[in-house]
């Protein structure tokens, strides 16, 4: 395969060709007939009128008239169970938290105190003065 | 969304039936292979964005389903593909004519075969045959001429040895 071979077949296609490769390559003698053979080639093609057998067409009425099969509902049901099951999961955890607080620990008060702490007022520098105020 | 599907059905399904039928070599597979494309067509088409390309997508998908068709490789001879009903009545030379084409073709490299029946048979741009077998334009444009010389040669070989016959 030549540039100038590749150049003609483009041209016979309508594409956009470099004009100097094209000048180039209708010099050659050859030019003529393989523009000739191209068309020629076409024209065999597309002279045959291949259609599809009566068989296909109703196949395809009957397939239709029974609706179209389709996969589009399957992700659509899904996405809306699947919405109405976050919802439902998300009502009884609002449920389920708010039943807890209301009869949960903080509803019973702070625990007893198991050891008091007395703090005393004064200089710390010279150990613990003695409150005798708290003396019974 | 059927209606779309048959409006699509109605404009392309020709196009698509050729192009297949070219693939397969068989009209029962073009056929059921036509259909199939419509089918996935209809589970496609709600992310499809319609842009006027609506051949080139349907197409894609049927060279998608004949790359992935491994039925293909045990398919029968490709002598008998294409050989329409209408085409049976033709007489004489049109019938000789069609079975050197059909032989020519089928003896063709695949992809260069399919580049010529996506341009010739179906009228597409290279951009678009480009897009369909993910291929470049460059090398879509290779392979037409390739297909095309390939044509020329062995169109030329078999009118020689039908004139040797005759002769």
């Amino acid at each position: 395969m030549t540039d100038d071979d590749l150049v003609l077949s483009m041209l016979a296609d309508g594409e956009a060709v470099d004009p100097e490769a094209l000048a180039r390559a209708l010099r050659s003698p050859e030019a003529i007939t393989a523009l000739v053979a191209f068309a020629g080639l076409r024209q065999r093609l597309r002279s045959r009128a291949e259609l599809p057998g009566d068989g296909f067409y109703r196949r395809w009425q009957e397939r239709t008239s029974t609706g179209f099969p389709t996969r589009r509902r399957w992700p659509a049901a899904a996405r809306a169970g699947i919405l109405a099951a976050s919802l439902v999961l998300a009502v009884l955890t609002g449920v389920w938290i708010g039943t807890a607080r209301r009869s949960g620990p903080l509803e019973q008060g702070p625990p007893n105190p198991t050891y008091v702490f007395h703090v005393a007022t004064g200089s710390h520098t010279q150990g613990i003065v003695p409150d005798e105020s708290r003396q019974p | 969304m059927a209606p779309a599907l048959d409006g699509l059905f109605e404009l392309h399904h020709v196009a698509v039936y050729r192009y297949l039928l070219r693939q397969t070599g068989l009209r029962a597979d073009a056929e059921d292979l036509t259909q199939e494309v419509f089918l996935r067509a209809l589970r496609a088409i709600d992310g499809y964005e319609r842009r006027g390309r609506d051949r080139a997508w349907l197409l894609s998908i049927a060279h998608n389903l004949v790359v992935d068709g491994s039925r293909r490789a045990q398919r029968r001879p490709r002598i008998d593909a294409g050989i329409a009903p209408d085409s049976l009545a033709c007489r004489g030379n049109a019938m000789l004519d069609a079975l050197a084409l059909e032989q020519a073709m089928e003896r063709l490299p695949a992809l260069e075969r399919e580049a010529l029946v996506l341009r010739e048979v179906i009228g597409l741009s290279y951009a678009e045959i480009a897009e369909i077998t993910e291929a470049t334009p460059d090398a879509v444009a290779a392979r037409l001429y390739r297909a095309r010389s390939g044509m020329r040669r062995l169109l030329d070989r078999d009118d020689g040895g039908s004139s040797d016959r005759s002769a």
